[in-house]
């Protein structure tokens, strides 16, 4: 049987989709289903949870004696603000994946380019805020103001080239980890619409 | 509740889409809860769209590119239905009672032949059904008219042999 002999009865096929289950207007109030929706749920949950959890520190270091200059407190203040950008960037590179336009290739192309895009720029953004951070660190140990953050002196007291090392050792860990977050994130979308595309 | 002016404007002009909604869910989900969930997120998808959709190309156009690019790119469902249709692959037997049409077993056996095809042939057959041109395929998809028809001509082999097996 042949392709062309089924066209008459395609054209024939027909459903009842009068029932209240195909109700337009009633579909258009529920959410999408999709794996983006999903993450774009996740991402939303999380980023209301981060400024109750930043304010939550800086109150902490406020009242607290001595939190002002804990490290790890630090680290707390300076990481959620950057993750809640991450969440934001995200959220919006989402709503920007969830829309369609022009040809279904040109759409596929649109949003993989997007896609690697994204993920070199905030690749590199986190690697600028690292080597800030590493610059930071490394001004508050020649200029001794150790005092400013509890526990700095540790790293007074290693080498420069154990420190460099050290430093070496967190880029690599913040580059597996990063590339490793964002295939979580969107890998699996990036790798289904590149395959799409090869069929194409 | 009171609908907007631009959801009853929808809603007029896709009164007569309906179907073709219907035919799209019908290619990419193998049962009957996997096509209302797919038409629901066809639906759901062309409303988002509506408002940007300013008749650069034809009503019909723009729908199918919205359908087909939802149903490529729902692959929560896909898994879903991979695993059915792994099971199911010894002897596709898809039913749809409430279709008229394809009820006959050579129909059906076609049928069942190009639900092996990948996700991009499957579109690329859908429309060819729908009788339309390549021009308008290639204007759909953004395949080129001449790769097309390539895989088009690939695409009749391969339910040939389907079919032969």
């Amino acid at each position: 049987m042949e392709l062309d002999n089924l066209k008459s009865s395609w054209k024939n096929v027909s459903v009842d989709l009068s029932k209240n289950e195909f109700d337009i207007i009633a579909a258009t109030k529920k959410e999408m289903e999709s794996p983006l929706n999903e993450l774009h749920k996740k991402m939303r949950k999380q980023i209301r949870i981060l400024p109750i959890i930043f304010s939550f520190l800086v109150v902490m270091m406020v009242k607290t004696p001595g939190l002002s200059n804990s490290l790890l407190m630090w680290m707390g203040v300076i990481i959620i603000p950057v993750t809640i950008i991450y969440y934001y960037f995200n959220i919006n590179l989402i709503k920007d994946l969830q829309q369609v336009s022009g040809s279904v290739k040109t759409d596929f192309q649109r949003k993989v380019e997007k896609l690697i895009k994204s993920n070199n720029f905030y690749l590199k953004i986190s690697r600028v805020i690292f080597l800030i951070l590493v610059i930071t660190i490394e001004l508050i140990l020649h200029t001794n103001s150790l005092s400013i953050i509890n526990g700095i002196d540790l790293l007074k007291d290693t080498l420069l080239p154990l420190r460099l090392v050290i430093y070496a050792g967190a880029i690599g860990l913040h580059y597996i980890l990063s590339k490793y977050t964002y295939h979580h994130y969107f890998g699996q979308y990036l790798n289904h619409l590149k395959g799409l595309l090869r069929e194409m | 509740m009171k609908k907007t002016d631009l959801e009853i404007e929808f809603e007029n002009n896709l009164k007569e889409y309906k179907l073709l909604i219907y035919k799209v869910c019908r290619m990419y989900a193998d049962n009957h809860n996997d096509i209302q969930d797919l038409y629901q997120d066809i639906i759901i998808q062309l409303w988002r769209s509506y408002p940007k959709f300013r008749g650069e190309s034809k009503f019909s156009t723009w729908l199918y590119r919205i359908a087909i690019n939802t149903a490529l790119t729902n692959f929560r469902k896909q898994k879903r239905s991979i695993q059915t249709s792994d099971i199911e692959l010894q002897s596709i037997q898809i039913a749809y009672e409430e279709d008229v049409g394809l009820k006959e077993e050579q129909h059906q056996q076609m049928y069942a032949a190009i639900q092996q095809l990948n996700d991009v042939e499957k579109s690329i057959v859908m429309l060819y059904l729908e009788d339309k041109s390549y021009d308008e395929m290639e204007d759909i998809l953004g395949i080129s008219n001449a790769t097309l028809r390539v895989k088009m001509n690939r695409i009749k082999d391969k339910l040939r042999t389907f079919t032969n097996n």
